[in-house]
Parts: structure tokens; C-alpha cells; sequence
């Protein structure tokens, strides 16, 4: 490396210095300017036929112009014979179509409508929060009156503002 | 009558992508980051410290399913850099082993700074093999 290198790489390593830090969100007492949201399923959701594509649960889109932290979620089963852990049903949490890491391939509920559990997704302006829910091909058919729905609680906080205000 | 031409800097600015303009005395430090398996609908994450001084130049990345996405995160103590602004499919970002992808610039790394691959399968049916490779090479002291 010749010296005019070596300068161009301190400079590169000194600017490292100003990247942003790191700075770890208390879900419970969001930024003053954050706006409270709160999205649930507009309608109880029947499942899919064994085999056949994923139906929507929920959807949400960040608006433009913003960030969100979804902080507590619930993911139900509305029915009798819970499916819970026999692998009938499988809900997914996808991020623009890519799973939340550990929630890719859920064979139970999350919380309840009454319960939700508390979680941290952050999402970025324009990110697409999907909840699906599918039943493998192996699976029985559902029953007509077995459904599913799901609701999510979070915050949304201006991406300008907060560029601003650092 | 003038033309403005596009600026051009000169190729040591840069110090650069192919081996034979990268910086003498330099070695190469290839870092793999292996997934295999990445489950159905797996999200899985590798870190790795960087030892010395480095530069990443380019980007390969390989899997055999429905698809991937991939983020790549540079912490320095602190301070952290997405190199995505968000999740991006792995083969919109990064080449193969003959043709790896070229940053725009060499991207420096510190000594003692970590860099964290998060890949997220795609595929509902199938386990798939996932590899992420950034290309650098190690910076040495100017003689």
C-alpha cells in the first residue's frame, strides 16, 4: 500500500467513528413523537384448503415518510380443536415476503386478543408486514367453522423528524 | 466549444477490485459464510471479527432453493451500517465465485470490527444450502 493509500484508508477507518450507534428500543415507552397504531384482521379469516396457497391474516404497510416497531402481537385459532402443535396449521410472520426470524414456521397461536405477546419487529419505511396462515397438503381439510385472526400493536415515528432531531 | 466528462478517479483512489490493483503486500481474506442447512423458512445469522485492518471489494453468494434474502451488518464497537437499506434477495446483490459482485467503493473494515450475514430463506418446501463470501483483503501498514 503506498502512502496515498494509506491515507485514503485512515480516512475510511476515522469516518467509521460517526456511523450511527446502536441504540436499543424500550418497546414500552416509545419516542414522544411516535403515533399508536393498532391493526387486527378487518374479519375472521377460514382457513385454506389442505394444500392449497397461504390466505392472509393481517397486513400492514408502513406508511411513507415513517418507521414502525410493531410491539405486541396476537395470532389466534377461533374454533374448537385447537391445532396447536399437531402441524394442521402453520402461521407465518413475513417481513416483504421474507419470514421474521423465528417466526417462519409457527405451529401455534401467539397470545391472545386479550393477551397479546409482547415482541419487537422493526420495520422501515414501506415494509409490508404480512401474517399468513396455510395447512399442509398432508393435513385434514379444516372444518368450515374453524377460522383464524390476528392483531398487531405498535407505533409508527417520522424518519425526517428523527433525522433532525440527531 | 468544452465537454464535461464524467469525473473519473484515478484506480489508486480507489485501490482496487481486481488482484492486480489491489494494494501490495495485502493478503486476501475471503470470509465464507456457510448456511448449510438453512431450514424451510429459516432466518440464521453469522458473525465474524475481522483481525487486521481490511478492505471488502466484493460480494458472491450462492443457494440451490426457491430464493434468499440477505443483510449484512458492520458493527465498529458501537456504531452500527446496514449494507441493505433493507433485506435484499441475495442474487439482486451479491455474483458467483467466477464474477463476484464490485462495491461502488472498497469498503474499509477496522481491526477488531465484526461483520454479521443474516440470510432468510424463501423456500416453503425444501432446506437449501446457502454460502455468502465477501471478498477483502488485508490492509498493511504503508512502507
Amino acid at each position: 500500500m503506498n502512502p496515498f493509500q494509506q491515507i485514503v484508508h485512515q480516512q475510511k477507518i476515522t469516518a467509521l467513528d460517526s456511523l450511527p450507534t446502536y441504540t436499543p428500543v424500550n418497546i414500552d415507552s416509545p419516542p414522544q413523537d411516535a403515533l399508536q397504531f393498532v391493526e387486527t384482521s378487518p374479519a375472521q379469516v377460514p382457513y385454506p384448503a389442505a394444500g392449497a396457497a397461504a390466505v392472509t391474516v393481517i397486513s400492514y404497510t408502513v406508511p411513507r415518510g415513517q418507521r414502525a416497531v410493531v410491539t405486541y402481537m396476537a395470532i389466534v385459532h377461533i374454533g374448537g380443536n385447537n391445532p396447536d402443535m399437531s402441524g394442521n396449521v402453520i402461521w407465518r410472520v413475513l417481513i416483504n415476503g421474507a419470514p421474521h426470524k423465528g417466526m417462519g414456521n409457527m405451529l401455534a397461536q401467539i397470545g391472545s386478543f386479550t393477551f397479546p405477546n409482547k415482541v419487537r419487529i422493526d420495520l422501515g419505511e414501506n415494509d409490508q408486514l404480512t401474517i399468513t396462515a396455510e395447512v399442509p397438503a398432508a393435513a385434514p381439510a379444516p372444518p368450515v367453522n374453524m377460522n383464524t385472526a390476528a392483531r398487531i400493536h405498535g407505533w409508527t415515528q417520522s424518519i425526517i423528524k428523527k433525522a433532525s432531531q440527531s | 466549444m468544452q465537454y464535461f466528462l464524467p469525473s473519473r478517479k484515478t484506480l489508486s483512489a480507489l485501490y482496487q477490485a481486481p488482484n492486480v490493483q489491489l494494494p501490495e503486500g495485502g493478503s486476501p481474506l475471503h470470509e465464507s459464510f456457510s448456511f448449510n442447512p438453512l431450514g424451510v423458512m429459516d432466518v440464521q445469522d453469522q458473525t465474524r471479527v475481522f483481525n487486521s485492518d481490511s478492505v471488502i471489494w466484493g460480494l458472491a453468494g450462492s443457494f440451490n432453493g426457491a430464493g434468499v434474502f440477505v443483510q449484512i451488518t458492520h458493527f465498529h464497537g458501537s456504531k452500527t451500517r446496514d449494507f441493505f437499506s433493507s433485506f435484499r434477495p441475495l442474487d439482486s446483490v451479491a455474483g458467483n465465485g467466477q464474477k463476484p459482485f464490485l462495491l461502488p467503493a472498497p469498503y474499509a473494515v477496522a481491526a477488531g470490527d465484526s461483520i454479521q450475514v443474516i440470510v432468510k430463506s424463501l423456500d416453503k418446501v425444501n432446506n437449501q444450502v446457502v454460502e455468502v463470501v465477501l471478498y477483502a483483503n488485508e490492509v498493511q501498514p504503508a512502507s
